[in-house]
C-alpha cells in the first residue's frame, strides 16, 4: 500500500521528468515568448485530462493482456527517454572523456536493482530525494528572481499552429508518464495525484518563467539545454559560483525516480519474461537512440505525438474506479 | 554478488574514467583573440597550479599562445602547446582586438560543452602586454580584469559573453569595456560597436556620463568648478507612440563647492538641485544625442522600442528622445559652510 504522500511525490516527480532535455526545450523552440501563455493553458487542460483519467480503473485494465502491451511499450518508451536524457546530461557536462556504455550502464544495473528491490522502495527512495528536489527548487527560483527582466517576455507574437502544439506538448508530457503510477496503484487517491501533478507543473512553470525572463526567448532558443545553462547562472549567497553540477541533481532525480518506476511497471507487466525483455530493450535503447544522435533527434520531434497516441488510448479506457 | 555490484557502481558513477588530478589540468583564467595577417591568434593565461602560494618567487602564471587561419585549429593548437588537459570552466575573460568580428569566433566558444560562457569579453589593443603584465595587486591578470570590471559595473549577467553575442545575433549594438597597461592593469575607457563592427571608443567626458549613467558611485558632476557625486540614480525609458522619455533620478552629495552657499537654509539645497539638474540634463542629452547621430544605441533603448512596437522597427536615430532630469542632493557632508 503507498500512501497518499508518496503518490503526490511519485506524481511530482512523473509530471516533470520529460522536461529536461526535451520539453522546455522543444516548448520554446515552437512558441517562444507564447511558451508561458501555452505552458499554462497545457497544463490547466492536463489537470482536467488527469482529473477524468483517475475516475477510471486503470489497475484492472493494465492486467488485461492489451492493457499489458500499452503500459509496456510506454514504460519501455520513458524509460529509453530516461536513459538518453541521462547519457546526455553525463556525457555533455560531467564525464566528457567515458564511453556511453559506461555512462549507460550503471544506470541500467541501478534500474534493475531498484526494480528487484520492488515498489516500496523505490517510494522511499523518491520520498528521501524529493526534500533535496524541492529545496533546489525553491533555492533556484529564489535566486533567480533579482535576475529577471520583465521586457524578456515580450513582445509575445501569435503563431496559432505553433500555440497549439506546444500547449498539446506540454498536456502530454505533463500527463502521460502519470499514466504509468496509475496502472500500478490499485487505489489511488485522486486527490494526492492532482496534487503532485499541480506542484510538479508548478515547478516547470517558475524555471520557464526564470528561463525566458533571464536569457529571453532567442537566447533560450540558441542553447540546446537552456534549463541546465540556466544553472550555472545561479550565484549562491553572493559567493559560491559554478554549482550548476551539483544543481542539476534536480534531473537526475525526476529521471531516476521516473526511470525506476516505469521499468517496475514493465516487470509487473511481463512477469517472468522481464529478463529477457530488459536485455532486449537495453540493446535497442543502446544501439538505436543512445549511441545514434539522428535517432535521438527524432525521438525529441516526435515524443509529443507518440506520447499522444498513449494518452489517447488512456483516455477512451472504459472502466471505471469502483466507488 | 550485491558488494561486487555495488563495487562497479562506484567505480562507474564516480566519474573514475574521467578522473583527473588538479595538477594535471591546466586552468585557463583568460583566453585571448587577436587577428593577425588574416590569422586568429589565441593566448591562454593559465593559472599555474604547482606555484607555491606563499612564495612570491614562483611564476603564478604563465601564457600559451598559437596561430591559424580557422579559429578551431588555432585553439586545437593551443591545446596542444599546453602539457596538460585544458580546464575551460573558470575563464573570467575573453579578450579580443577591435579587428576580431564576435560572431565569427561565437560558434566555436557556443558549440564546444568544455566551455563555460558565463564570462565577460573585453577590449585590448595588445593580448601580449595585457597578459604578459604582472600585476603586484593580483599575479592574475583575468582576475584582475573582472575586478576592473565590477567597478563600473560592468559585472551584470546582461554583459556576459552569450547576452552579448545574442545582441549582436539581434541586430543590436554593444559595448566592451577597453584594457589598457597605465602604470597598472587599467579600464580606460568602453568601446562602442555599431551591431557587430567596431565604432570607436568613449571620450573621458562620455565615460565619465556612462559611468554615472550606469550607477557607478562617486562619479564626480562639475558645475563652474563646483561638484557633486552621485550615490543613487535611477535609469528609466518610458516610450509612448515613437517617443521615448529618459527619466534618471540621482541621489547626490556634495563633493566640492567653491561659493559661499548658506546650507543651513533649505532653499539652497533647491538651488543647487536645479543648477546640477542643467548640468546633467545636458551632459547626457548632449552624450545620447551624440551616440544617435552615429545611430549607436549602448543604452538599450531600441531594444525597449523595438520589443514594445515590433511591428513597426525603428534605428536609434529614427526614434525621438525627450528627458526628464531629477536631482536630488540631500547630504552636504560634514561641512555645513565653504572651507576657505
Amino acid at each position: 500500500m503507498i500512501s497518499n504522500r508518496v503518490q503526490s511525490i511519485l506524481a511530482f516527480t512523473l509530471s516533470r521528468c520529460l522536461y529536461f532535455g526535451l520539453g522546455i526545450s522543444f516548448i520554446i523552440n515552437k512558441s517562444n515568448n507564447l511558451s508561458i501563455i501555452s505552458t499554462f493553458l497545457g497544463f490547466i487542460i492536463g489537470y482536467f485530462i488527469l482529473y477524468f483519467l483517475t475516475k477510471k480503473n486503470y489497475y484492472d485494465f493494465f492486467n488485461t493482456l492489451i492493457g499489458k502491451i500499452i503500459i509496456t511499450l510506454l514504460s519501455l518508451y520513458i524509460v529509453n527517454y530516461c536513459a538518453i536524457a541521462f547519457d546526455i546530461l553525463s556525457s555533455n557536462f560531467y564525464l566528457t572523456n567515458t564511453p556511453n556504455i559506461l555512462i549507460v550502464l550503471p544506470f541500467f544495473i541501478l534500474i534493475g536493482y531498484g526494480v528487484k528491490c520492488g515498489l516500496p522502495t523505490i517510494s522511499r527512495l523518491s520520498e528521501i530525494l524529493i526534500i533535496i528536489s524541492v529545496s533546489i527548487i525553491i533555492l533556484i527560483v529564489i535566486t533567480f528572481i533579482p535576475n529577471i527582466n520583465s521586457n524578456n517576455y515580450f513582445p509575445i507574437i501569435f503563431q496559432e499552429n505553433n500555440f497549439l502544439l506546444s500547449t498539446l506538448s506540454t498536456t502530454v508530457f505533463s500527463t502521460t508518464p502519470i499514466i504509468i503510477l496509475l496502472s500500478l496503484i490499485k487505489d489511488y487517491n485522486s486527490k494526492s495525484i492532482l496534487k503532485g501533478y499541480i506542484f510538479g507543473s508548478l515547478s516547470i512553470f517558475f524555471i520557464l518563467i526564470s528561463i525566458i525572463g533571464i536569457f529571453g526567448s532567442s537566447l533560450a532558443n540558441l542553447y540546446r539545454y537552456p534549463e541546465y545553462k540556466l544553472l550555472q547562472q545561479v550565484t549562491l549567497f553572493d559567493f559560491l559560483e559554478k554549482q550548476e553540477n551539483f544543481l542539476a541533481i534536480i534531473w537526475f532525480i525526476d529521471l531516476l525516480i521516473t526511470a525506476l518506476l516505469s521499468s517496475y511497471a514493465v516487470k509487473k507487466a511481463t512477469n517472468n519474461k522481464f529478463n529477457i525483455i530488459s536485455i532486449i530493450f537495453i540493446l535497442i535503447s543502446y544501439i538505436f537512440f543512445i549511441n545514434n544522435y539522428q535517432n535521438a533527434l527524432f525521438l525529441y520531434n516526435n515524443t509529443s505525438f507518440i506520447l499522444l497516441v498513449f494518452l489517447i488510448i488512456s483516455i477512451f479506457i472504459k472502466k471505471k474506479k469502483a466507488t | 554478488m550485491k558488494k561486487l555490484l555495488l563495487i562497479i557502481l562506484i567505480i562507474l558513477l564516480t566519474g573514475c574514467y574521467d578522473y583527473k588530478e588538479l595538477n594535471d589540468i591546466a586552468i585557463i583564467s583568460g583566453i585571448g583573440i587577436s587577428k593577425e595577417n588574416d590569422e586568429y591568434r589565441v593566448i591562454y593565461e593559465v593559472i599555474n597550479t604547482e606555484a607555491n602560494k606563499e612564495s612570491n618567487n614562483d611564476i603564478k602564471k604563465y601564457n600559451v599562445e598559437a596561430q591559424d587561419k580557422n579559429l578551431s585549429n588555432a585553439i586545437s593548437k593551443a591545446n596542444e602547446a599546453l602539457a596538460k588537459q585544458p580546464y575551460f570552466e573558470q575563464i573570467k575573460v575573453l579578450l579580443i582586438t577591435k579587428d576580431v568580428n564576435i560572431l565569427d569566433i561565437s560558434d566555436y566558444i557556443f558549440r564546444n560543452e568544455k566551455f563555460n560562457t558565463s564570462f565577460y569579453l573585453a577590449l585590448c589593443d595588445d593580448i601580449d602586454e595585457i597578459f604578459d603584465y604582472t600585476s603586484v595587486n593580483e599575479p592574475n591578470n583575468s582576475i584582475a580584469i573582472n575586478n576592473l570590471l565590477k567597478k563600473i559595473n560592468y559585472d551584470k549577467i546582461t554583459n556576459l559573453f552569450d547576452f552579448n553575442v545574442d545582441n549582436l545575433m539581434q541586430g543590436y549594438d554593444i559595448y566592451l569595456p577597453y584594457i589598457v597597461i597605465d602604470k597598472e592593469l587599467a579600464l580606460k575607457t568602453i568601446g562602442i560597436f555599431d551591431n557587430n563592427s567596431f565604432k570607436r571608443y568613449l571620450t573621458n567626458e562620455e565615460y565619465r556620463i556612462f559611468k554615472y549613467l550606469n550607477k557607478v558611485k562617486e562619479v564626480p558632476i562639475i558645475n563652474n568648478n563646483d561638484s557633486i557625486k552621485i550615490y543613487s540614480s535611477k535609469l528609466n525609458y518610458d516610450i509612448k507612440d515613437s517617443n521615448v522619455t529618459i527619466k534618471y533620478d540621482a541621489k547626490a552629495s556634495i563633493n566640492y563647492l567653491t561659493k559661499q552657499y548658506n546650507l543651513r537654509n533649505q532653499n539652497t539645497y533647491q538651488d543647487l538641485n536645479n543648477l546640477f539638474k542643467d548640468t546633467i540634463y545636458n551632459e547626457i542629452s548632449t552624450f545620447i544625442n551624440n551616440l544617435q547621430k552615429d545611430n549607436i544605441d549602448i543604452l538599450g533603448i531600441t531594444k525597449l522600442y523595438n520589443t514594445k512596437y515590433y511591428k513597426n522597427k525603428l534605428d536609434i536615430k529614427d526614434i525621438k528622445l525627450d528627458y526628464e532630469i531629477n536631482v536630488d542632493i540631500d547630504k552636504a557632508g560634514t561641512a555645513f559652510k565653504e572651507v576657505k
